[in-house]
């Protein structure tokens, strides 16, 4: 009896839900803890590591100038998500009225600017926007201007490749869930007498709300560690948490810092996802 | 008349609806277009448009190094979204169906990629595979991009697993079909439309990869993306556009075909199975991407370690980007039947790094500077070199070679000034004319904490190698005003040649692609310095300790030194050079070079090692960067 519930459930069971707990245990469990582990260690003169427990890291990292970056990066982070949101939930819902068909093409449409590279889209901003490029040109012939504006390396031009690269990720999850809204739904509620607007304030708006959340999420999240972006089109005046980061990785060499600043990322981000659950169910964040 | 005016709403709000759509996606689509347009344009690296050329579509084919990395980076993608698709699909079933113990525990692990930033996850790798000792590479990369692609495949997959399935299976396995038969027949067919979007963003997500690749890419094999970025510093070649331009028309290409397939597969057989089909068209679609990105990357494909053969067929170089002609390279693989794999560097630090972390490892010639070669050798991180092994290594002027045992000189740099005297706001003729308030938003610099804070150090007076913690502190108050006065770190022949910058402190070498970019109307004047000592500074090879192919490496420096050769090298990389020689044998155009005339070549200073001093200047130049 017992050896047939381990053929009839355990084998299958193991069979399915192994590799995959194998590959999260080795691959995320493990490095995340050494990560925590590393970040309470002392630094060595040319970045090793050495074993003996300290607290240097975060009290540098509580000290004003990371505290300054983080608040930096978390404010960028935080424009990005808004201006994501606000850009493309229209653009989503516009979506998702179209015939199935159309929509699905109009997706495709969306994701294949990102079979591209993206370095290389953030590179044609540049290009476009330096000092004797297409738009200072334009607007100096159109007679707008008499010297060409200083688009380049300004946090403005790494705002742009900041919403640009990460729109997809905005409009994904808000359309999934604006897809799904029941058309009656909403023809009751005109039926009733409610303006269009009433009805998106009261109908459509709470019920998209796990889409709009999941967005949040996967905008604010990464963009908070991104450090690609700043790297190309901030000309290396422009840091984020994420630059600092990978600086304690390379060029400065201090692992139990690099270490202790991906702590706190990961402390933020459960912050987020606490806040998350106490909306929906963390099962039912939408991908696409 | 309600309903027109209904009607007459709905147009409204569609019309509306349309023309923001067509924003947004021109927003979308802006970039991709001028990356096609610069594909043609006609200069050494995309500055600013400067004509129409076909030339980089030829070129992309003897670059090999590109399309090679393009085949990775392919190769990654299609392995990434196999491997994850499978174990996402049946993890996704197996978690959905089973309880044990850890499941909670495992389903909050799968959120943990998606969620955390992938910086985090991506170091947390490293760690792991620099202290279990795994070699980087393909295989690295591989493992980081299925840890984020499996936990999205798990969540898109899961999405489509509906409470029905189960009955269908029960009835299934009632009817006597096994669990095998059953998972094919019944199970996958009703989740088919989730894992098709698994695979679809696995791919999306592996090929674009930067920052997983980044961190997780060894000696050979990095990825497009990876190329890219190392590329940041000194600009982007126009071939990299031809190469993304054919990939996205190949891209499109594939979904009209798969559309099309799709079509004469719903034509011939009307009923059932419509995600059997779905799976075919998807099949021979992407049998046809990886044959289209076949038909242009392939022929080199890795040669691979042939091993036990008596000479190294492979060389593995670490060192700066753009520094070394690629033809020279060509030349050598030809003349040695040998594979030469160029990985790059984006700081000294870095080469420091992988010599200090058991480099011989993977590489067989690291670059570095003078300035490390003391505790390098202290340390006992690099071979000796057999000099018999590479005789021309005579050509090189004794005087500018320190560790002589240990390492070849390649190239040298003056770092300097140099300024555009139409449009710099003053004449500069010393380190301290750089903070003057008036340069504010007009300087382009090179980085680096060893670059930066000898030149505030020497402006205030001090030794450029200092190590006594005041005198840093100083330099780093003077730094604060020149950061002030900076508008970019890096680029810096790119911002002097569009405007952007109209004073740069750079290489001789970037100076003089400056100068011969703007030919006739070049405005550039080399700073003229009255009592300032410039750095000049030493790129040499070494052979760290453990390499595994020294006898290649050896001829390798031998063919460098070699003077022809190493004046066709300088004739693409006019930088200054220690090869008496080969200066000698160099065209008449790098002899009259206006980069090189200045006056005090002499009055230099160079690079030393400071020690543990170096944990001081590392943390004032993060503070300096961070901008408090």
């Amino acid at each position: 009896m017992k050896k047939n519930t381990f053929k009839r459930n355990t084998l299958p069971a193991l069979a399915m839900a192994g590799p995959v707990s194998l590959w999260m245990i080795l691959f995320v469990t493990l490095p995340m803890l050494y990560i925590i582990f590393i970040s309470f260690m002392s630094r060595g003169v040319f970045g090793d590591v050495v074993y003996e427990f300290s607290l240097e890291s975060y009290k540098t990292l509580l000290g004003s100038t990371y505290f300054k970056v983080i608040i930096k990066s978390m404010r960028a982070a935080f424009i990005t998500t808004v201006l994501c949101i606000l850009i493309g939930y229209p653009f989503a819902y516009y979506i998702a009225k179209k015939p199935k068909e159309v929509a699905a093409k109009l997706i495709m449409l969306i994701m294949i600017p990102f079979w591209t590279n993206s370095l290389m889209r953030l590179n044609s901003w540049l290009l476009l926007f330096q000092t004797s490029g297409p738009v200072n040109n334009f607007l100096q012939n159109a007679g707008f201007i008499d010297v060409p504006i200083n688009f380049v390396y300004t946090d403005g031009l790494v705002m742009l490749g900041m919403i640009t690269n990460m729109l997809p990720f905005a409009v994904l999850p808000m359309y999934s869930s604006i897809e799904k809204l029941s058309k009656s739904l909403l023809e009751a509620s005109a039926d009733l007498g409610a303006s269009r607007g009433t009805t998106f304030f009261n109908i459509t708006l709470p019920l998209t709300f796990p889409g709009i959340f999941s967005s949040i999420i996967l905008v604010f999240i990464p963009t908070l560690g991104i450090y690609t972006v700043t790297d190309m089109l901030g000309g290396g005046k422009i840091l984020y948490i994420g630059n600092i980061i990978k600086n304690q990785f390379g060029a400065i060499r201090n692992w139990p810092l690099g270490a202790a600043l991906s702590v706190l990322l990961i402390v933020i981000t459960g912050l987020l996802i606490f806040i998350y659950t106490r909306f929906a169910k963390i099962e039912d964040m939408e991908v696409l | 008349m309600s309903i027109t005016k209904k009607q007459k709403r709905q147009r409204r709000g569609e019309f509306s609806g349309a023309v923001y759509s067509i924003i947004i996606y021109s927003i979308l689509y802006i970039p991709v277009f001028v990356m096609m347009m610069f594909s043609f344009n006609n200069q050494r690296y995309n500055y600013y448009w400067n004509g129409f050329t076909t030339m980089w579509y030829s070129k992309l084919f003897s670059n090999s190094a590109l399309t090679e990395s393009l085949w990775y980076s392919v190769v990654i993608a299609v392995l990434a979204t196999v491997i994850s698709v499978t174990i996402g699909t049946i993890g996704a079933l197996g978690l959905k169906k089973y309880e044990f113990r850890g499941k909670k525990f495992i389903n909050e692990m799968l959120y943990i990629p998606i969620i955390v930033p992938e910086i985090v996850m991506a170091v947390a790798l490293l760690i792991i595979f620099i202290k279990t000792g795994l070699a980087l590479g393909m295989g690295s990369i591989l493992i980081g991009h299925c840890t984020f692609c499996i936990p999205y495949a798990v969540v898109t997959i899961r999405g489509r697993i509906s409470g029905d399935d189960y009955t269908l299976e029960e009835a299934s396995m009632d009817l006597g079909a096994n669990r095998i038969q059953t998972f094919i027949n019944v199970t996958l067919p009703g989740i088919m439309p989730g894992v098709m979007s698994a695979a679809f963003l696995s791919f999306t997500l592996s090929i674009d990869d930067v920052v997983m690749s980044n961190m997780l890419a060894g000696a050979k094999n990095s990825t497009l993306p990876v190329l890219i970025l190392s590329m940041n510093k000194s600009g982007v070649t126009p071939d990299v556009n031809a190469l993304t331009t054919i990939m996205i028309l190949i891209i499109v290409i594939a979904m009209i075909l798969n559309n099309l397939i799709k079509n004469a597969l719903k034509k011939r057989k009307k009923n059932g199975g419509s995600n059997m089909k779905k799976l075919i068209s998807i099949v021979l679609t992407l049998v046809l991407i990886v044959g289209l990105f076949t038909g242009c990357g392939g022929t080199n494909t890795g040669s691979g370690e042939s091993g036990k053969a008596a000479q190294s067929t492979e060389l593995n170089i670490y060192m700066w980007q753009q520094y070394i002609s690629d033809d020279l390279i060509a030349n050598f693989e030809e003349e040695n039947n040998a594979k030469v794999n160029l990985s790059y560097m984006s700081d000294n630090a870095d080469a420091i790094t992988k010599l200090t972390a058991g480099g011989g490892q993977e590489y067989d010639l690291i670059m570095t500077c003078d300035a490390y070669m003391e505790s390098l050798v202290d340390g006992g991180y690099i071979e000796k070199i057999n000099f018999d092994n590479v005789p021309n290594a005579s050509n090189i002027n004794e005087s500018y070679w320190t560790a002589k045992e240990y390492c070849v000189p390649y190239l040298m740099n003056y770092i300097y000034v140099v300024y555009n005297k139409d449009t710099s706001p003053i004449e500069i003729k010393s380190y301290n004319d750089l903070i003057n308030p008036a340069l504010k938003g007009h300087i382009a610099t090179i980085d680096g904490a060893r670059n930066l804070f000898p030149i505030a150090l020497v402006a205030l007076g001090y030794d450029p190698n200092s190590t006594n913690e005041s005198e840093i502190a100083e330099a780093y108050e003077w730094l604060v005003k020149y950061n002030d006065n900076v508008v970019a770190y890096g680029n810096a022949e790119q911002n002097l040649t569009n405007g952007t910058a109209s004073v740069a402190f750079t290489y001789d070498g970037n100076a003089s692609w400056a100068m011969s970019e703007l030919g006739d109307k070049n405005n550039l004047v080399i700073a003229d310095f009255e009592k300032d000592p410039v750095q000049l500074g030493f790129d040499l090879y070494v052979i760290p300790k453990g390499a595994k192919h020294v006898d290649l490496a050896e001829k390798f420096l031998n063919y460098i030194t070699e003077p022809k050769v190493m004046a066709a090298n300088l004739v693409e990389y006019p930088y200054s050079c220690p090869n008496d020689v080969a200066v000698e044998a160099a065209s008449d155009d790098y002899k009259n070079d206006p980069a090189r005339d200045f006056a005090y070549k002499e009055n230099v200073f160079f690079q030393k090692d400071v020690g543990e001093a170096i944990i001081i200047y590392n943390d004032y130049y993060q503070k300096l960067k961070v901008g408090e």
